[in-house]
């Protein structure tokens, strides 16, 4: 299980901190007073080694004056001093044995005036020579020595005594082993563990209790500081006169026994403090309890709030800060409740007129067609109102604005359902059908918005546009409601009285229109376009001479779209451009591909108005076609003479730019639209392309045989070249060949193809090619 | 008694030599210089005299004389002038003997045949001490100013080495040999390495003073 602190709530922090706090204090608190008791029972440990030492030392030298007075005695026995005098070694070793026996000594040796052994106990093991001259040296100069050795594995007091007598000079050497017993005498009277060691080698010599746990001591100093092992207290000190000493007693306290107080206390502390930690938290539990509470209450208070319930203001908490803090949750939920009221209204209300906006409009009408009410709908548009702007100032228009939203509001007070400036200068009204028709509901609209009023001295006259809907008769849906009204507006603005109602099917072309519009877009982005290719046949050579190249667009649902259609809707729809572009990319490519195959063919592209206007178009040419190494003399470009005119500086300056790419200029569909010869004249085109409205019949008509024929001749009077398209049959291609028409163009010579099929095209055409010869020349 | 028993001496040798007193001798102690008295100086000349009825009384708890010179084999007799018994004994190796708990005059005298110094002791006091030394040669004891002066005939050389002992020497088992020019009339000075002089005034010696006085 893992928590973080950032997961804990308020209580839970309170209670770790307070804890803590309390914790880290009783911490603290435990550890000193442990550490002053532990320090304590040290001092105390060290105190006893003290006492200790000083009673040993002070027993050794009772022990010392003890045994040398007894051994004095000893020596001033007669039978013993006869036993020495004797010379008789049986006797002076019996003697030895029972007088040495008497004082307790555990070794003894008799020696003569020149310090030569006469007799000797219990020596077996010892090398008296170790200790034993030094000892007499000093005894024949003191008188008597005392000395404390460590021999073999033992520890001895050693003791060197004069014998003498009348005429006697002798030594009686006795040595007392410091032994267990003697340990273990000591242990109780000092209340510690003694153990002898030596201070040579280390090893134990003698011990109050088994060896075992004292045999790792370490290296003891001299006498002095009391030292610690793991196990104990304990002090060294050294054993006789004579310093340093080869025997050393180590004086032991027990730890686990010199510490067992401190343990019992230390234990009792530990529990004391415990209990202390629990009582602080159970307090600050309960204190965190009463503070949370509230708090919690609190945030129940802001989740109601911000949920938008209705609450109920509690009661105010004890603690200021928490009622500071209800106080301004309260004054919020006021204030956002007043905000929140002051949003919607202006989300659904206009601010200029005060009338329902488009959105509240929307609304109310999902709301009735969810209901399936008869609805009575009035579209009402403002007609001249940009006039009124421009002439008059937008404070004016607003004003007016305001005035028609006036009207509107008093006169349908009690008809309408909902009154809404549905846009600039457009409003709606809802009426309930069973108030009274639509037309007296028109009526009574136009009546009230027309009459004659004043704003700020000037009179105005308002003129409204009136459309009426029947919900659900004209239109079932929202969105249908909104293109039909908007479609019924736009006709009543022109219509003669204003006023339009909704005719059904009215609004199907727009649907249509919609459609291509959306597709067209997606047409030109996928390559959904083709393009076909129709040859023009050089009338004199009877040889292919170029082709024109006719966009053509095959709806997936709609069929075929004739190019007027798209084409004007691409124009209307702002897509002309990116539908130029694609159209002389497709052509770039085909002609690539045709001059690849060795079909070294030109290309005619027809432009419209708007291609012409357009300043970008002479580099999206470059670009077309310079990309595929296609030189632009390739090109003719087909314009027809009303696109030139509307917007004529535009389209002479494209054109111009054209003409020097080297591209070859035609006037397409001349004799029809507005044609005038002086602009003819200005224009720099290098060809006339003759309507084949005139061609199409041209073999039956001799008007229009006369219109052509003058034409042609006109054409090359102004030093300009003829085609003619339309071209049916035979009679019109030899009519137009005996007038001197340059190019033919036509169904009968070839329709337009897709661009691959161009070759096998023009081999089957060289096959026919005579028969299409001019014959009069010839012939005549 | 010591000055008695000097008179003694001059007594009995002085009509043994046809020559008068000319060797002189001082002996001093030669840590502090002052004369010893009871020194024994023993010159090489034979003297075999035996001194009759030699005699080592014990009185007032001590050995009169303090120090005796006696000739081999003559019989010492130990009277005990003393109201208490004495165990009169003596470890040293010329003469180990011991005269059990008695009074008045013991049965038989103790003979001390051959040379050496004996020292003696009583068992039940410790402070009693005395010394019998045994020689054949010429000697002399010296007075309370640590002189002596002993009779050399004329016609022989006078010796270059002596022979000296005193209660104190350090080793007084012993002589010590001394190397000594005596050809002059002055007296010659013998300082000896001793002991120092025991403390009249011990304790031992004042609770046997207030045993005395009871």
């Amino acid at each position: 299980m893992s928590w973080r602190l950032g997961s804990l709530g308020f209580r839970g922090r309170l209670l770790v901190a307070m804890l803590s706090l309390v914790a880290a204090t009783a911490l603290a608190l435990g550890l000193a007073f442990m550490f002053y008791l532990l320090e304590d029972e040290e001092q105390r440990a060290a105190n006893s080694l003290d006492v200790a030492a000083r009673v040993t030392t002070e027993i050794m030298a009772g022990r010392a004056e003890l045994l040398s007075g007894s051994l004095k005695v000893l020596v001033d026995d007669f039978g013993f001093r006869s036993a020495i005098a004797s010379d008789n070694q049986a006797t002076l070793e019996s003697a030895l044995n029972n007088h040495a026996g008497r004082a307790g000594a555990d070794i003894a040796v008799v020696l003569d005036s020149n310090g030569n052994p006469k007799a000797t106990l219990g020596t077996a093991d010892i090398n008296l020579k170790d200790f034993l001259p030094r000892l007499l040296a000093r005894a024949r100069d003191q008188g008597q020595a005392e000395q404390i050795v460590s021999t073999g594995n033992k520890a001895l007091q050693m003791f060197v005594v004069p014998v003498t007598g009348a005429g006697l000079r002798a030594w009686l050497v006795a040595g007392f082993a410091l032994d267990n017993g003697f340990a273990r005498q000591l242990a109780e009277l000092t209340d510690t563990s003694v153990v002898f060691r030596s201070r040579a080698s280390g090893s134990l010599l003698a011990a109050s209790a088994p060896p075992e746990p004292f045999t790792r001591l370490p290296e003891p100093g001299d006498n002095g500081d009391m030292q610690e092992t793991r196990g104990f207290f304990f002090r060294a000190i050294d054993l006789g006169p004579g310093q340093p000493s080869p025997v050393q007693a180590m004086l032991l306290i027990d730890r686990e026994r010199a510490l067992a107080n401190y343990h019992d206390r230390a234990t009792d502390l530990i529990l004391i403090l415990l209990v202390a930690v629990a009582l602080s938290g159970l307090v600050v539990l309960v204190t965190a309890r009463a503070l949370g509470r509230p708090v919690l209450d609190l945030a129940r208070l802001a989740t109601a709030i911000g949920d938008g319930e209705p609450v109920t203001e509690p009661t105010p908490p004890r603690t200021r800060e928490l009622r500071t803090l209800q106080d301004a949750l309260i004054a919020m939920q006021r204030r956002v409740r007043e905000r929140e009221e002051r949003i919607r209204f202006n989300a659904f209300h206009d601010e200029l007129t005060g009338l329902t906006n488009r959105k509240a409009l929307n609304e109310q009408l999902e709301e009735y067609l969810r209901k399936r009410r008869p609805l009575l709908l009035a579209g009402i548009t403002l007609t001249r109102f940009r006039a009124l702007n421009d002439t008059l100032g937008f404070d004016f228009g607003d004003q007016a604005l305001g005035l028609a939203a006036d009207r509107l509001r008093t006169t349908l007070e009690h008809q309408a359902l909902l009154l809404s400036r549905s846009g600039g200068n457009e409003f709606v009204v809802l009426a309930d059908p069973e108030a009274g028709p639509l037309d007296t509901l028109l009526a009574r609209i136009r009546d009230a918005l027309q009459a004659e009023a004043t704003i700020g001295g000037t009179p105005l006259h308002l003129q409204v546009a009136l459309a009426g809907l029947e919900v659900p008769r004209d239109a079932g849906t929202l969105d249908e409601i909104r293109r039909r009204l908007r479609l019924t507006l736009k006709r009543a603005e022109h219509s003669p009285g204003l006023v339009a109602l909704y005719e059904p099917g009215g609004d199907e072309h727009h649907l249509r229109e919609l459609t291509l519009s959306q597709d067209l877009r997606q047409a030109i982005a996928t390559g959904g376009l083709d393009l076909v290719y129709q040859p023009k046949i050089d009338m004199n050579s009877v040889g292919i001479a170029q082709v024109e190249a006719l966009c053509r667009w095959h709806h997936p649902e709609l069929g075929f779209i004739s190019p007027e259609e798209f084409i004007l809707l691409a124009e209307q729809t702002g897509q002309i451009g990116n539908l130029t572009r694609f159209i002389l990319t497709r052509i770039a490519q085909d002609l690539a591909s045709l001059h690849r195959e060795g079909l070294l063919i030109g290309a005619a592209i027809n432009l419209s108005a708007l291609d012409l206007g357009n300043p970008q178009l002479t580099d999206d040419v470059r670009q077309a076609f310079g990309g595929r190494g296609i030189d632009c003399h390739w090109l003719t470009f087909e314009v027809t003479e009303s696109a030139v005119m509307s917007d004529a500086a535009s389209a002479h300056r494209t054109l111009d730019q054209l003409r020097a790419m080297g591209a070859t200029l035609s006037v397409d569909d001349f004799g029809t639209g507005y044609s005038s010869l002086s602009q003819l004249r200005q224009l720099p085109v290098q060809e006339l392309k003759i309507d084949k409205s005139f061609v199409l019949r041209l073999h039956q008509e001799p008007q229009d045989q006369l219109i052509v024929r003058s034409t042609i001749d006109m054409a090359h009077g102004l030093g300009l070249t003829v085609v003619a398209e339309g071209i049916e049959n035979l009679e019109s291609w030899q009519l137009l060949q005996d007038w001197g028409c340059d190019k033919g163009q036509g169904f009968y010579m070839a329709r337009p193809m897709p661009a691959p099929d161009l070759g096998d095209w023009a081999r089957t055409f060289r096959t026919r090619a005579d028969t299409l010869l001019p014959t009069t020349g010839d012939i005549s | 008694m010591t000055c008695k028993q000097a008179l003694v001496l001059c007594f009995t040798v002085a009509p043994m030599l046809a020559a008068a007193d000319n060797l002189h001798f001082q002996v001093t102690d030669a840590g502090n210089g002052k004369p010893l008295a009871d020194a024994v100086i023993v010159v090489p000349l034979p003297a075999g005299e035996v001194v009759p009825d030699a005699r080592m009384v014990q009185k007032n708890r001590q050995f009169v004389p303090h120090v005796m010179v006696v000739p081999p084999d003559t019989d010492v007799a130990f009277p005990n002038r003393d109201n208490t018994q004495h165990h009169v004994y003596s470890f040293s190796p010329a003469k180990t003997f011991e005269i059990e708990l008695y009074a008045g005059v013991p049965e038989a005298p103790v003979n001390f045949g051959t040379t050496g110094v004996v020292e003696l002791g009583c068992n039940i006091h410790d402070q009693m001490q005395g010394f019998i030394l045994v020689t054949d040669q010429h000697h002399g004891v010296t007075r309370e100013q640590g002189e002596v002066s002993l009779d050399w005939p004329d016609d022989r050389p006078r010796p270059d080495q002596i022979r000296v002992w005193h209660p104190r020497l350090v080793n007084n088992t012993e002589l010590v040999e001394v190397t000594v020019d005596l050809t002059g009339s002055d007296p010659v000075t013998l300082p000896l390495d001793v002991h120092p002089e025991p403390e009249k005034d011990s304790s031992l010696q004042r609770l046997q003073q207030r045993f005395r006085e009871l």
